[in-house]
Formats: structure tokens, sequence, C-alpha cells
């Protein structure tokens, strides 16, 4: 029993080295958004709620790409 | 000791944090969920089991591995994950390497310290119902 439930779980999946790996950040964050927002509102109403889950994804994204551009552009000015 | 109150249980306040606590870091949300906030429950319940369920799913059971320091994150997410950690470990003998295992490691190592996030929120949630019954 526990082995077939494990089946999907026993060998890891191929992720190559490619930009699209790090779509994989996507759920991750959004899971971050939705919990943390869970924990943080008052009261739990559906519109609300989507739309502060939305606005903390959108923020830890953008500020991701930010950081992502000073280190590359550090990077660029230090290492070449 | 003044007593807390919620659905049918009534215990001693301490005791009652304690059980929230507990529970809380058994299942993702259950500690929400006893003290009334069904909502906020299942959406963490929901949340942090996609979160941890995909990432043995990209890394498979071995990225739990109690050799590491990661293991001890993923151990907030409920104790269950010591199970895992020795059927990967002792039983299965699995391994992974590179890009999967870091997802995977990054995945459910979060949605560890995301549950203990929860399971403080619940405790004090908890603690709010005992001051407020505290003061009727």
């Amino acid at each position: 029993m526990i082995d077939y439930c494990l089946a999907g779980f026993m060998a890891p999946v191929y992720i190559g080295t490619t930009p699209q790996a790090f779509l994989l950040a996507l759920p991750l964050i959004a899971v971050i958004s939705v919990v943390y927002k869970a924990t943080k509102m008052e009261e739990i109403k559906f519109a609300p709620f989507v739309w502060q889950v939305f606005l903390l994804f959108c923020s830890i994204i953008v500020f991701m790409v930010l950081t992502a551009i000073v280190l590359f552009v550090f990077m660029k000015l230090t290492v070449g | 000791m003044t007593q807390a109150t919620a659905g049918k249980f009534r215990l001693p306040s301490f005791g009652f944090l304690f059980l929230v606590g507990v529970l809380g870091w058994w299942i993702p949300g259950a500690g929400h969920w006893i003290i009334g906030e069904r909502k906020r429950a299942a959406i963490i319940f929901i949340s942090l089991m996609f979160a941890f369920v995909l990432g043995i799913y990209i890394g498979s059971i071995a990225v739990i591995d109690a050799g590491t320091p990661w293991y001890w994150a993923q151990f907030l997410a409920s104790p269950g994950v010591a199970y895992l950690a020795h059927l990967s470990g002792s039983v299965y003998h699995l391994d992974s390497f590179g890009k999967p295992r870091e997802i995977g490691e990054i995945y459910t190592g979060i949605t560890g310290m995301l549950n203990l996030l929860c399971v403080v929120n619940a405790v004090y949630l908890a603690h709010c119902i005992n001051v407020k019954e505290r003061n009727k």
C-alpha cells in the first residue's frame, strides 16, 4: 500500500538548466503569499483575500526581479 | 486557571495553547481548525500540502534526508516527515542530486517554515480567545 502511494515520489523529475526552470519559483511564491495572508488578515473574505494575495505575489516577483537585475549589473561591473 | 473554549474542547489555558500548537504541527491547519478558524485552516492545509507534495514529487522523497540541515526545516511541516526520512534512507535507500533535489528541498523546507508561522499564529489566536474568555 505504501509502495503504491509513494510510487510517483520515488524518482526525481528531470529539470533542465534552462530559463524556464525559474518558473518553478511561481507556485512556491503563490503558496507563501496565500499562507502569509491567511495568517495576517483579520477576516477571511474571498475578494479581499484574493486581492491581498495577488498584491503580495506581485510584490515578491517584482523585488526578486529587481534583485536579479542589481546582482547582474554588479557582476558585470566587477567580474565583467 | 481560566477555561478556554473552542467547539467542544474545554481545557485549562496552557493545555489549550499546547494542544493548539501540537495539533498545528502534526496536521498543518489543525491548530486553526480547533479554535474555530475553519477557513484559515482549510487554506493553510491545502496550500502547505500542495507545496510539500510538489516538493517531494519534483525531488522524490530522497530530498527528506535526516543528514542535512534542511531536514530540520522540513521536520517543522509535520512529525510524519521523520517517517518519510526513514522510508527514503533506511527502507528504499533513495538518493537524488542536482536541481530537482535543490528545488525539492526548498519546497519542503519552506513548507516546514511556513507551518511554524501558522503554529505560532494559531497559538496566538488561541491566546486571544483565552484572554477574551477571562475578560467575560
